[in-house]
């Protein structure tokens, strides 16, 4: 009896149990949050403010260039988003009023030439090479007379340099080359 | 095997690292990450700088002296819509060039000939192969698109220096 016992206790000491699976080895999800982890700060980056410079505002219809030049390296950069029936003043899209005040209301039009003015000199003081750059976002379908009052404000506010933005498209003279043969 | 306190704690510190839990915050970033694409607008913006005339101060003034003083010959478009009035307006428009013909390229259908017109603009560039300089005159009607179209069509025929003129600033107080 003792000997069978023994038996049993020695069977259940060396009796090894075996797992039906391996373990699996982990996932290593490191690279790819390092992956998102550099999309995120792209992305953001895309948002911020400072993008809403070169991108197209909301429903504004920019007119089509063959041409795209730069903008140079030493400006600080104002914008105005003239609007068919609005105008607002910087990225933050400070409203300014309607796009007739610029011409028909002169305590409008001295108003936003005290403020570009007011911009440009924040540009200037910024540092000593920097030169203060108007850019001037309109949609197509505005008569000139207010984008030229702008210009001319801007040039007055001591802004150095204009510039117009255009969305590029390489194709537009060849389209009205077509339209005029029709 | 009962151990005492400080020695309890030892062993628990030197156990395996625990791996942090990354499922929230790749959640996290999962959401961001498209809402972000959404927002991102894909489109090729451009820039189209101006140049202004010595004279002009920006808008002001047709100037007779182009860019800086020195004797460079004044070529000049004219841009006119059909909704300027005026005397020998007409919608279209007006190349003038020193010594040659004042060209006029009228409006067709009610559509700007720009096709016609930089024929015109090639012909001035092979007679003055060093001229940079143009001025583009746009009356108050015109639209910006159609400006922007003629200073296009200018630096694209190689006139660097695109000079912006208004004929006469208006004020209606």
């Amino acid at each position: 009896m003792m000997n069978i016992l023994d038996k049993k206790s020695k069977n259940k000491t060396s009796r090894r149990v075996r797992r039906k699976f391996d373990d699996v080895a982990g996932l290593s999800i490191t690279s790819l949050l390092d992956v998102l982890t550099i999309i995120l700060v792209f992305l953001i980056k895309n948002v911020s403010m400072e993008a809403q410079k070169v991108t197209v505002p909301d429903n504004m219809l920019f007119p089509t260039t063959i041409t795209n030049e730069k903008l140079i390296a030493s400006a600080g950069t104002y914008v105005v988003k003239m609007y068919p029936d609005q105008i607002f003043l910087g990225t933050e899209s400070l409203p300014f009023g309607a796009l007739a005040d610029i011409v028909t209301n002169a305590d409008k039009r001295q108003k936003v030439f005290d403020y570009l003015k007011y911009e440009a000199d924040i540009i200037w003081k910024q540092d000593k090479n920097n030169e203060p750059c108007l850019l001037i976002q309109a949609d197509e379908q505005i008569p000139c007379q207010y984008v030229s009052e702008m210009v001319r404000i801007g040039t007055n506010a001591t802004f150095q340099y204009i510039y117009f933005s255009t969305l590029e498209d390489a194709t537009w003279f060849a389209k009205e080359a077509v339209a005029v043969k029709r | 095997m009962a151990y005492r306190p400080s020695a309890g704690r030892n062993q628990k510190s030197a156990g395996a690292p625990v791996a942090p839990d990354l499922v929230p915050i790749m959640n996290l970033f999962l959401a961001i990450v498209p809402f972000l694409m959404l927002m991102l607008v894909i489109s090729q913006v451009a820039l189209v700088a101006l140049n202004f005339t010595s004279t002009g101060g920006g808008g002001g003034g047709t100037g007779d002296g182009a860019g800086g003083g020195q004797d460079i010959k004044k070529v000049q478009i004219i841009v006119a819509s059909a909704k300027d009035q005026g005397k020998d307006i007409l919608p279209g428009f007006e190349i003038r060039e020193p010594g040659t013909e004042t060209v006029r390229v009228p409006v067709i259908n009610g559509a700007y000939d720009f096709v016609t017109l930089d024929t015109v603009i090639k012909g001035i560039k092979s007679r003055n192969p060093e001229l940079i300089d143009i001025n583009v005159l746009v009356y108050p009607q015109v639209l910006y698109g159609t400006l922007i179209k003629t200073i296009d069509l200018c630096k694209i025929n190689q006139f660097v220096n695109v000079h912006y003129e208004v004929p006469k600033v208006e004020y209606f107080q």
